[in-house]
């Protein structure tokens, strides 16, 4: 009786430590910067330096390659959450499972001139290269048909080429004298080089840095590369800072719904007027389903907007908590009151 | 844990949710998780699913849920969770979540 009493106590005891031990590690803050291929599946994760601490990579239909271990519970496949415990992919209308085809029939329907739509169960066409589902429903409006409908902001198509985009602003600035400061430059560099051994992009942007000058754009540059590690984020941040030495107004980004894009047109007013706390971000995140990610969003959103707003309107930015199974990490801006807007773009 | 503000009223704003600001209390605020778990005044059905209880955790990394306390809101990723997915041992628990019932929005202390 005695000896039990004591292996109990001992378990007891090896309990609270564990207990702590795992209380001490939860708080722990760490950085992971988390890399996708151009749709939008998770790769590589990154620590802070850049290194890479885990790989994951899936067939075309997205099973997860086993040499590389167990697919990640959370955003998997297409940044869709993965289900370990099914083996399925939860793609918010249906479940997927990963031999290209759903459990349960699309509840879109079929749409005219789209052959592929009568088999009710086929995912992105049968082609999981060209095409992607954004929500298990496998309408025109979703799936990306041989990405025609699949444009980045700057790149028409092509995730990376962002960098073209940073290559001519930072020229602009170049010419535009905005700004000389070779110490600035090469302090960029290594932050540059850092996320361009991951991404084409960012390489590329870095031989524009070091080629040029340009100190507020650089350093506006450095400060979103490292938290986002894309080149088309940088160049949101150059058009920032861009925006702020040109006038009184700046150029912001938010995903919404078509009712709330209504709602802005219609009163001129950032959400329709509504109360509360409005969120915009500097990145034009290239599809709904990147934007629910990065932004931690319990619904995917329909339209990408961009606003025209009064400087200074917004915060700086700050991360976004992860939330409602999705991995957050955007930086977001935000603002109370009513908020002038210009709607200047939808896509 | 933060006593200070257990039981203490808040106000959820309307949201793409529910389109009415919606009166609880907090049962339980822990810092570690940055999570708030609310009871609402009235249980909220919608759609036959009764609704009691919702979690609420700062959007922005910035935030913390004594912000609540000092600033008087707080921007916050709100769940509500159905009567047949609540776990009185793991209240704030939001693994079992695969859609609907959620929200961002602001949460006012009142």
């Amino acid at each position: 009786m005695k000896i039990s009493q004591r292996v109990i106590r001992s378990l007891c005891l090896f309990g609270l430590w564990l207990g702590l031990g795992l209380q001490a590690h939860a708080q722990t803050d760490t950085v992971t910067y988390v890399y996708t291929d151009p749709q939008g599946t998770p790769l590589v994760k990154a620590d802070a330096s850049g290194n890479v601490v885990t790989r994951y990579d899936y067939t075309p239909y997205g099973n997860s390659v086993a040499s590389l271990g167990s697919p990640p519970n959370g955003p998997g496949y297409i940044g869709h959450v993965n289900d370990p415990e099914t083996g399925l992919v939860y793609m918010q209308a249906r479940y997927y499972q990963p031999t290209g085809r759903f459990l349960s029939p699309d509840p879109a329907g079929p749409s005219p001139g789209n052959v592929y739509g009568f088999n009710r169960y086929a995912y992105a066409n049968n082609n999981p290269i060209a095409n992607s589902d954004l929500d298990g429903r496998s309408s025109q409006d979703d799936v990306c048909m041989g990405n025609m409908e699949c444009e980045s902001t700057y790149g028409g198509g092509d995730p990376y080429s962002g960098h073209f985009y940073v290559q001519d602003r930072i020229a602009d600035a170049v010419q535009q004298g905005q700004a000389q400061d070779q110490q600035a430059i090469a302090a960029a560099a290594p932050y540059v080089q850092g996320a361009g051994s991951l991404i084409p992009g960012v390489s590329l942007f870095q031989c524009s840095v070091n080629g040029c000058s340009g100190t507020d754009w650089v350093l506006a540059a450095i400060a979103v590369i490292p938290l986002e590690g894309e080149a088309g984020t940088a160049a949101k941040a150059l058009e920032k800072v861009a925006d702020a030495t040109r006038g009184e107004t700046e150029t912001v980004y938010r995903w919404m719904s078509k009712a709330e894009l209504k709602a802005t047109q219609r009163t001129g007013l950032l959400r329709g007027g509504r109360n509360g706390t409005h969120y915009v971000t500097d990145a034009a995140n290239r599809d709904p389903l990147r934007a629910r990610m990065r932004t931690s969003l319990p619904n995917t959103p329909e339209v990408r907007v961009k606003l025209e707003v009064p400087a200074g309107t917004f915060s700086s930015p700050s991360r976004v908590e992860p939330a409602f199974n999705m991995p957050g990490g955007g930086m977001e801006r935000t603002a109370t009151g009513n908020v002038p807007v210009n709607v200047l773009e939808t896509h | 844990m933060n006593n200070s503000l257990q039981g203490r009223a808040v106000r959820i704003c309307a949201n793409e949710f529910f389109h009415q600001d919606i009166s609880a209390h907090v049962i339980l605020a822990c810092e570690e998780d940055k999570k708030l778990l609310l009871k609402l005044d009235m249980v909220l059905s919608m759609a036959g699913v009764h609704y009691e209880y919702a979690v609420a955790s700062p959007r922005l990394a910035k935030n913390s849920i004594d912000d609540l306390l000092n600033t008087g809101v707080l921007g916050s990723a709100v769940t509500w969770v159905p009567d047949t997915r609540f776990d009185a041992n793991r209240p704030l628990d939001l693994s079992w979540w695969r859609g609907d019932a959620a929200a961002v929005t602001d949460v006012y202390l009142e």
